[in-house]
């Protein structure tokens, strides 16, 4: 084979050359991002806040972390008053276990801190921590520190084994792809405007978000009141987890990776950690089915043999906390009411539980999940799945209630004037049939209520595809 | 390790730097640096486990091509040293055996194993001896079906005494396992490849130019066109229900033939390019071939490397049998001669594409899928003379205009029948398919029908705009090339402004079109094969 010297540059050439194009992209990249990317994100605002607090001489000895349920849950007031404590909340949305740990050790290096409250999920922990949400975090993280700690941080992200080899890892040296407001000229402008008018990633997310409410410190809650006749069957369907795509997966390593250096810095500083499992709407407990007790029940005796306090609040007793629907903004989070009724709570039985009282029996077990099932009495949803089978739609009624509920379907179908008409009338058989309609959209509406009632309890209707 | 990460692009420029470095320091050295990145990325993107599987399958197939050469070797010595012209012959027959067996016997070992890992499963599963298609959890090694083609092609040239087998099984491994090749191809020979790869060469500007050109043209293909349109594919095909109708599926099935194409094609164009920055050309894979005039045309265009190795390795040792031969003439006395000419081609034209069917998958709707491109192409051949003669009858010339727009327009349409068989789960899906089609076209208006089966954009006919614009610079791309034109030289000519106006519209495209790739992956639908 020849080789081709011909039209060899030199050396110097070639690499002043690729330094030329390479700072001509990465200035392309910046100004995309600028540009881009929403400014005044959930993570600015709260590490904008701590980085004027700590700068102010704030000296915090409480400090929650963890996802949006955490932030959502909590309310600084009944914390600080109950507890004594100066408390900072640095958790936000899709942080993961490892950006909280992350976050602890910012915390830790800067604040004499001695209580962490680690606010999670069966959710979280059983998902694939999300790229966009770690690409936030650590822009958070890194906003107006030194250089040489951004480019630590940085590589930090690129060499997380969940992203290694993946297109993330490309993705993350464009953030804009990951997080960007829509690709049109209104929706750009007004994001270059916040940038520009805006003197706080808080005043801008304000602008953005009507329903976010600052709450100081790092605290925040949401306005707004969830509807499980909206949430539809594509939320839930059979359970929970095939929606989520984690059914038989079990809970994710990377997040198992992040809850044990947490626990294990905490105990190495001996610094008191409370792990708080937020409450959630009692169906999406509920259509975790069985994996729920498992899967919790590996992590409490993970965190307590680490010393930890483990308050699992969806298994808590009615009477010392009673899960109302009322108190969420969705299927997940809590809302400002929720946080308002959840704070006082959750803080007098840590109160109770460092003063040396065992607490545990006011919360049911999980290897006595069905004490915990016997003791709800409502349906908490109802919904169905439909499938083709032998040229029919089969409807099948998927419901989460208490083990102790009898339960009795109907399914009615909307005509064109938008009448309901039953198509199949009250019975305890949770499957029903269809009749031929051609290929259409359809209206079709189940009905639950516990045997012996006479009105629903429960309806869902949803959009099925006739063959 | 996804071809589109950090990772592989880290990989490359350092790949890249050692490989220049050393063709001005060592250049013999060069191609230790190619088996490196090589081995690397095979175990970045797969693991240690498959990577054995690959040593084991090159080894292998190394040893035997030596075993093969060393047969002829001492059959040579044997023949010399006897001048009994009986005893030549005894001879010749008697090393013509064992190279026979030697051939078959180092054959064994790579069927076995991509047997195991592609089809044991599925086979079980048909004889019920498995709860499904997937049950034993057999996950299929990374470019198994691409290296394991590679190495038998080269046992076969061996065998064909075609060329000297290699005498380093390291320079053997590196033809075996070259990175970019390895997940989807194109499948290399050994005697086109091997120069290239053991060559010394020092960077070449424009030669890497003209790589960075086809690697981006090939990433503007699989982001800008082929990530957008998979999420509708899914949707028409993830789901065939008896009453789909057939307006769907037809929407479903062309625009599954242009994200394939953008896929496959954009995913060659990638890898093509990074070999290009190697200054190793590699075998080409496709040549527009949406401008096929024919089926048989449309198969020498697209996964070309394919064909060709079908053509070389499974169509001719077919044709050729003696009872292939047989049938010939027997036929030829029976038919005429061109029934007698054709025939056995036809036989092994089904044949072969049965065979290309099944390397797609254990499926039985590949099986379909094979069927009918053999029997369409063999069909195509035996009536060769009667269209020849209608197209004398109605006076239509060969190089009518409208006539060549025609056969353009009749290959899409004979393309697109087979792709019926190739989209879809399962063979019952393809005729439910194919009856909607034909008899249930329209039960709704279509933009219903596109809502219906939850299609994005069904407001805009399912039509992504960004897959449309970027489909019209392939088109206008892909008309030039047809036209004979070199498009890249072309561009790399242009006045520098205009270049940069070009890249940046592109790139604009890619980025705006990420978003289909940040949700869905990096992955490349022929690198599970």
């Amino acid at each position: 084979m020849p080789t081709s010297d011909a039209r060899r540059p030199s050396w110097l050439r070639w690499i002043l050359t690729a330094l030329c194009v390479l700072a001509a992209l990465v200035a392309l990249d910046v100004a995309l991002t600028w540009a881009l990317e929403p400014y005044g994100s959930n993570s600015d605002s709260v590490w904008y806040e701590y980085r004027q607090a700590t700068a102010e001489g704030a000296q915090f000895d409480t400090v929650v972390i963890g996802s949006s349920v955490a932030q959502d849950s909590l309310q600084p007031g009944p914390i600080d008053e109950a507890l004594g404590a100066n408390s900072f909340c640095l958790a936000s949305p899709g942080q993961s276990l490892e950006s909280s740990y992350e976050a602890l050790k910012v915390a830790l290096d800067e604040h004499p801190v001695r209580r962490v409250i680690l606010g999670t999920s069966y959710t979280q922990l059983a998902e694939e921590p999300w790229a966009n949400s770690n690409m936030a975090f650590v822009q958070a993280l890194c906003n107006g520190q030194p250089f040489g700690e951004q480019v630590a941080r940085y590589l930090r992200l690129l060499a997380n084994p969940d992203y290694v080899g993946t297109v993330s890892s490309l993705s993350f040296l464009m953030p804009f792809t990951l997080s960007h407001v829509s690709y049109t000229p209104s929706a750009i402008l007004g994001n270059i405007h916040n940038r520009l008018e805006c003197a706080t990633p808080l005043e801008a997310q304000a602008r953005i978000d009507g329903s976010w409410v600052p709450l100081g410190n790092g605290y925040a809650n949401y306005e707004g009141q969830v509807n499980p006749e909206t949430l539809g069957a594509n939320l839930l369907g059979v359970n929970h987890l095939d929606y989520l795509g984690l059914g038989g997966k079990g809970l994710n390593e990377s997040e198992l990776r992040g809850l044990r250096q947490i626990c294990e810095l905490c105990e190495a500083q001996g610094v008191e950690l409370v792990v708080l499992v937020a409450p959630h709407p009692r169906f999406e407990v509920l259509s975790i089915g069985e994996a729920y007790p498992a899967g919790m029940a590996e992590v409490q005796e993970y965190v307590t043999s680490h010393g930890a306090l483990y308050l699992d609040f969806n298994m808590a007793h009615q009477d010392l906390y009673d899960i109302w629907e009322g108190d969420f903004i969705d299927a997940t989070h809590l809302n400002r009411q929720g946080a308002e009724r959840f704070t006082p709570v959750f803080v007098d039985v840590v109160k109770r539980a460092e003063s040396g009282e065992d607490v545990s029996a006011q919360f049911y077990a999980y290897d006595r999940y069905d004490e915990y099932l016997a003791s709800l009495d409502g349906i908490y949803y109802v919904c169905f799945e439909d499938e083709h089978v032998d040229g029919k739609v089969q409807l099948t009624a998927i419901a989460y209630a208490g083990s102790r509920c009898q339960l009795e379907y109907a399914f009615e179908m909307q005509k064109d004037d938008g009448n309901w008409t039953r198509v199949r009338d009250w019975s305890s058989d949770p499957v029903a049939t269809l009749p031929d309609e051609g290929y259409r959209f359809l209206n079709v509406r189940i009905l639950a209520r516990q045997a012996g009632a006479t009105e629903p309890e429960r309806s869902h209707y949803q959009t099925v595809t006739l063959l | 390790m996804e071809l589109l990460s950090l990772q592989f692009v880290l990989l490359l420029v350092v790949a890249l730097a050692a490989y220049y470095t050393l063709g001005r320091t060592r250049p013999q050295a060069q191609w230790y640096v190619l088996l490196a990145a090589s081995l690397a990325f095979y175990v970045f993107a797969g693991s240690w486990q498959t990577l054995l599987l690959l040593l084991l399958t090159s080894a292998d197939i190394w040893a035997g091509a030596r075993w093969l050469a060393r047969l002829d070797d001492e059959a040579k010595a044997a023949r010399k040293a006897t001048k009994d012209r009986t005893e030549r012959k005894a001879l010749k027959e008697r090393y013509h055996q064992k190279r026979w067996h030697a051939f078959w016997i180092a054959l064994v070992l790579p069927l076995v194993i991509l047997g195991f890992f592609k089809y044991l499963n599925v086979l079980l599963f048909n004889f019920g001896a498995a709860d499904s298609p997937t049950s034993l959890g057999i996950l299929l090694p990374l470019g198994i079906s691409f290296y394991t083609f590679q190495c038998i092609g080269y046992l076969i040239d061996a065998y064909n005494a075609k060329y000297a087998p290699e005498q380093s099984y390291l320079r053997f491994l590196l033809f075996a396992s070259w990175f970019p090749q390895i997940i989807q191809g194109p499948i290399g020979r050994y005697d086109q490849l091997s120069g290239q790869l053991f060559a010394t060469r020092n960077a070449d500007a424009h030669g890497m130019r003209k790589g960075l050109l086809r690697l981006g043209y090939g990433l503007f293909k699989k982001l800008a066109i082929a990530n957008v349109l998979a999420h509708n594919v899914g949707m028409v095909f993830g789901n065939v229900t008896p009453g789909i109708p057939g307006s769907v599926v037809l929407y479903g099935v062309l625009v599954y033939s242009i994200q394939m194409y953008a896929d496959f094609s954009g995913g060659i164009d990638i890898v093509e390019g990074v070999s290009e920055l190697f200054g190793v050309q590699m075998a080409q894979n496709f040549r527009q071939p949406y401008f096929s005039v024919s089926l048989a045309d449309f198969w020498r265009r697209w996964h070309m490397s394919l064909g060709s190795w079908m053509r070389d390795y499974i169509f001719y040792p077919i044709a050729l049998t003696k009872p292939m031969q047989r049938f010939g003439k027997w036929a030829k006395a029976k038919l005429g001669t061109h029934a007698g000419r054709t025939l056995p081609a036809c036989v092994a034209n089904i044949l072969v594409f049965l065979m290309v069917g099944i390397w797609h998958g254990a499926d039985w709707h590949y099986v379909g899928w094979g069927l009918y491109n053999g029997i369409i192409v063999a069909v195509s051949d035996l009536l060769a003379p009667a269209f020849r003669s209608l197209k004398e009858r109605l006076r239509i010339a060969d190089d009518a205009t409208w006539f060549h727009v025609f056969a353009v327009v009749r290959t899409f349409c004979v393309v697109n029948v087979g792709r019926y068989f190739d989209c879809v789960k399962s063979l019952s899906d393809s005729f439910t398919c194919i009856h909607a089609t034909l008899f249930n076209l329209a039960p709704v208006p279509f933009r219903q029908a596109l809502a219906l089966a939850n299609i994005e954009g069904a407001e805009m006919f399912g039509i992504s705009r960004i897959a449309l614009v970027a489909c019209i610079v392939i088109a206008v791309v892909s008309w030039h090339a047809e036209k004979g034109v070199d498009v890249r030289e072309r561009v790399l000519g242009w006045h520098p402004v205009l270049r940069c106006c070009l890249y940046l519209g592109m790139a604009a495209l890619v980025l705006y079109a990420f978003d289909f790739t940040t949700n869905g992956g990096g992955g490349f639908l022929y690198a599970n094969f």
